[in-house]
């Protein structure tokens, strides 16, 4: 029931996949309905709210939603009508509110109506929301006039892309209903379908036939999505290095197994990985007026079964409250990318329970969807294999960039190794194991054993009450400043990102002392 | 809906805990039963985390504390964190068990007065009965932090000398006045108590002038709602700028006045005749009520008959 189609804001999560829109719960009980409501009325930068009306034409506006903040319990809402709107005679309103990435209906009877200006049309409060399956992906405005070409069975034509989503977009005209073909961007050529029109324009899905063809359309997506967002490879490898130290990054990763050249050999790094971009690593960094703010990636770091586990990894940021959007833009876009991606993936990524902001972004979400996500204590090692010629299966090898990563896959530890500086510590030579040490040596020794090297840095994950190895102390370390291990599957990553976004709001109004 | 957007007020509420991640699923699980007020919980596992942040806010009302916070003991862990606000008497501590009652857990208990309640983190880590968990925790808190301000000697006092001056009937119908339209208005917990106070407050502040200005605490809470004087608009009252406990304060006394000069049922009629659903609260309230408030009047009036007749 009800409009789903709605003016673009950028900074909204709105209603409706382009092609599988569909209607969710029913939220009947008085905590729900007034947890949405207290939601909208909490946040109104990340809510908005529209109205329809059984009239002839079926008239909807952007409407202003208010209450009399007096009262201790809801008894009317009071909509306010764009300037110039002027209705009579209307029974009842149909109204719909995004806040984050939630999308209600519910309609109510109109009660009383006046003029001071503005028209105000008085409603009872739901008693019933419907929660619509929101379009997962946000749809972005193109400011610019963006040209591509569209070819149809009818030829090829040239369009105006108007607004685009991670796997679609609308074009400025109206196209006829079961159109396919291809969508022609720049040195991108990818397969699409007719979806539906809005008002004088249709809205097409793109369907992509690799990950690679999927990240690639990523990288044009995130000119528009994530303006400020530029791939690690544009800026200058010495500032960026300058960025990691200035931003304390070091302090928390550094150890004895640090090594004297790290910049010189990081930034070489980085000049090989640039083969990887899309295939296995995607390096992105954020830029606003010229100045370098931030740096994040994300990295395939090993494989089980049919799942590839990427580590979000080297997230780097000024920290600033004012900057603290362009963090989430860091943390966002990732998430983004990875759902795009055709294969089966989940993320990983381990944090410090001392950031109480990333704790909150991640815990809320594992709370909201256990079965997509989860959060642990963890213990996390910095570990030196020696090969000792153990009798274990090898390792698989892939190129990674110009040089090669092994990759180890078993029930008790899996992990990957090389190239050494894919993380600016070498953080990517990962072993997640499960706690066993003898274990832990038979993976190490089968990744270092098929790169053909005597020693290897690892990052060891164990669960937190994990005992250190019996070693001597010039073999291992303590990580003791990470302390969480996170992962969420990919079904679940555009749901990160309206935690991430309701996160990043609650602390920015917690930093600047405005609740 | 029995607890408001406003019923926390402006308190910060603290978590703090060693157990791992415990102390942010906490802080979830609160804000996903109030979510409006998600901004004022925070968690910590860090000692010196939550000790900074006490130290800067110094609003930490509520402070939520695990058996598990490290070597010193549970009254001295509460004690550093509530002795950093600016209202430390009022600050008051929850005590969080991992399941089971400990002898230290219990004697914390039994040695501060300020620990109002001891609960089983699986019961508040659970999303269907953390909201009633936090209601049964803020009547507590709300119970602890009346006897700090007014204590039970005291508050009988305060009434035997406010009968002193306004007789008992009287009293008792602006007090059921104030009730009935606190009950319905968005006031915080603190203004709540006040309201609840302000009959017999207003006639000690007028009558017994000292009595009220030895206990700094109360007069410091009672000045934010003191009704404005020479207020007998009720519609003036509604739509005027004062906050919404004044505003709650000043038309318990402007009806109190008419109710005693007799003319409170044509009053209501004449004042409430044009009230609609945009009116502002107050009235929509009164009027919803306006039945209710009049025989709260006529009750009151019938019971001082016979004492009338009994004086005569």
């Amino acid at each position: 029931m009800g409009l789903r189609l709605v003016d673009f804001d950028p900074n909204d999560y709105k209603l409706g996949e382009v092609l599988a829109s569909k209607d969710g719960d029913t939220l009947i009980t008085e905590d729900k309905i007034s947890a949405v409501l207290s939601l909208y009325f909490q946040w109104p930068t990340e809510s908005s709210a529209f109205a329809y009306f059984d009239l002839p034409g079926r008239p909807s506006f952007k409407i202003g939603l208010d209450y009399d903040k007096e009262e201790r319990t809801l008894s009317q809402l009071m909509i306010s009508l764009p300037e110039g709107v002027s209705l009579t005679s209307v029974d009842k309103a149909f109204i719909r509110i995004d806040v984050f990435n939630g999308c209600y209906e519910f309609e109510s009877p109109v009660i009383d109506s006046f003029q001071d200006g503005t028209q105000w049309l008085i409603v009872t409060p739901p008693t019933e929301l419907k929660s619509i399956k929101v379009r997962r992906s946000t749809r972005v405005s193109v400011e610019k006039v963006l040209n591509a070409k569209i070819e149809t069975e009818t030829g090829l034509e040239e369009v105006q892309l108007t607004s685009l989503t991670l796997n679609g977009f609308v074009l400025n005209k109206r196209f006829p209903k079961g159109t396919s073909g291809k969508l022609h961007l720049g040195n991108l050529s990818l397969k699409t379908v007719y979806a539906r029109d809005i008002e004088d324009k249709s809205a097409f899905a793109l369907i992509f036939e690799s990950d690679i063809e999927a990240s690639l359309y990523f990288d044009f997506y995130r000119q528009t999505a994530y303006p400020n967002l530029k791939p690690r490879s544009e800026v200058d490898p010495e500032a960026l290095y300058e960025l990691f130290v200035e931003a304390g990054f070091f302090g928390h990763f550094s150890g004895k197994f640090d090594e004297a050249d790290r910049a010189k050999k990081a930034q070489a790094c980085w000049e090989d990985l640039k083969d990887a971009q899309h295939f296995s690593t995607a390096d992105y960094v954020v830029q606003e007026n010229g100045k370098l703010l931030g740096s994040s990636s994300c990295a395939l770091a090993y494989k089980k079964q049919d799942t590839e586990y990427w580590v979000f990894h080297q997230l780097c940021a000024k920290k600033d409250t004012d900057t603290l959007d362009l963090t989430g833009d860091l943390y966002a876009w990732r998430a983004e990318y990875l759902w795009n991606r055709k294969s089966n993936i989940t993320s990983v990524f381990w944090f410090r329970s001392e950031s109480r902001w990333l704790e909150r972004i991640y815990v809320k979400y594992a709370m909201q969807s256990p079965e997509r996500g989860e959060v642990r204590p963890a213990q996390l090692f910095a570990y030196i294999h020696k090969t000792e010629n153990f009798k274990v299966p090898k390792a698989t090898t892939e190129k990674y960039g110009k040089g090669p990563r092994s990759y180890y896959e078993h029930d008790e530890a899996m992990g990957g190794l090389g190239p050494d500086y894919v993380h600016i510590n070498r953080n990517m030579n990962i072993i997640q194991a499960n706690g066993d040490w003898e274990e832990t040596f038979k993976a190490a020794e089968a990744m270092s054993a098929s790169l053909n090297r005597q020693d290897s840095y690892f990052r060891v994950v164990m669960p937190s009450e994990c005992p250190p190895p019996q070693l001597p102390e010039d073999r291992w370390d303590y990580q003791n400043s990470v302390n969480r291990h996170a992962e969420i599957k990919k079904e679940g990553m555009l749901d990160f990102i309206a935690c991430l976004r309701h996160s990043i709001a609650v602390t920015k109004r917690k930093h600047t002392k405005t609740g | 809906m029995s607890m408001h957007t406003r019923a926390f007020g402006e308190m910060h509420i603290l978590i703090y805990g060693q157990d791992p991640l415990v102390p942010m699923k906490l802080e979830q699980t609160f804000a996903q039963a109030r979510p409006a007020d998600e901004i004022r919980f925070d968690s910590f596992e860090d000692y010196d985390q939550a000790y900074d942040f006490a130290k800067e806010n110094k609003s930490v009302g509520l402070v939520f504390l695990l058996e598990n916070c490290g070597e010193m003991d549970l009254n001295s862990v509460y004690k550093q964190f509530s002795k950093l606000g600016d209202q430390q008497d009022t600050c008051f501590g929850v005590l969080i068990h991992n399941g089971q009652e400990s002898f230290k857990g219990l004697r914390a208990m039994k040695d501060n007065d300020h620990l109002i309640a001891y609960y089983d983190v699986n019961d508040l880590l659970d999303a269907d009965k953390a909201p009633f968990l936090l209601k049964e925790i803020w009547e507590k808190y709300q119970e602890a932090f009346e006897k700090q301000v007014i204590p039970s000697a005291l508050a009988q006092t305060y009434r035997s000398m406010a009968l002193l001056h306004v007789n008992e009937e009287e009293l008792s119908f602006r007090q059921r006045l104030c009730t009935l339209l606190t009950g319905e208005m968005n006031v915080s917990w603190k203004e709540g108590f006040l309201l609840k106070w302000h009959p017999v407050l207003e006639v000690l502040e007028k009558d017994e002038g000292n009595v009220l200005h030895a206990n700094k605490t109360l007069t410091d809470y009672y000045a934010a709602i003191k009704p404005e004087a020479g207020m007998r608009d009720i519609t003036a009252v509604a739509n005027g700028e004062m906050g919404v406990a004044q505003k709650v304060a000043t038309a318990t006394s402007i009806l109190g006045d008419i109710a005693q000069a007799q003319g409170l049922e044509t009053f209501l009629q004449e004042t409430l005749a044009n009230v609609s659903p945009r009116s502002k609260a107050l009235l929509r309230t009164m009027k919803r009520h306006q039945d209710r408030i009049v025989e709260f009047s006529q009750s009151s009036t019938k019971q001082q008959a016979p004492r009338l007749l009994k004086v005569v």
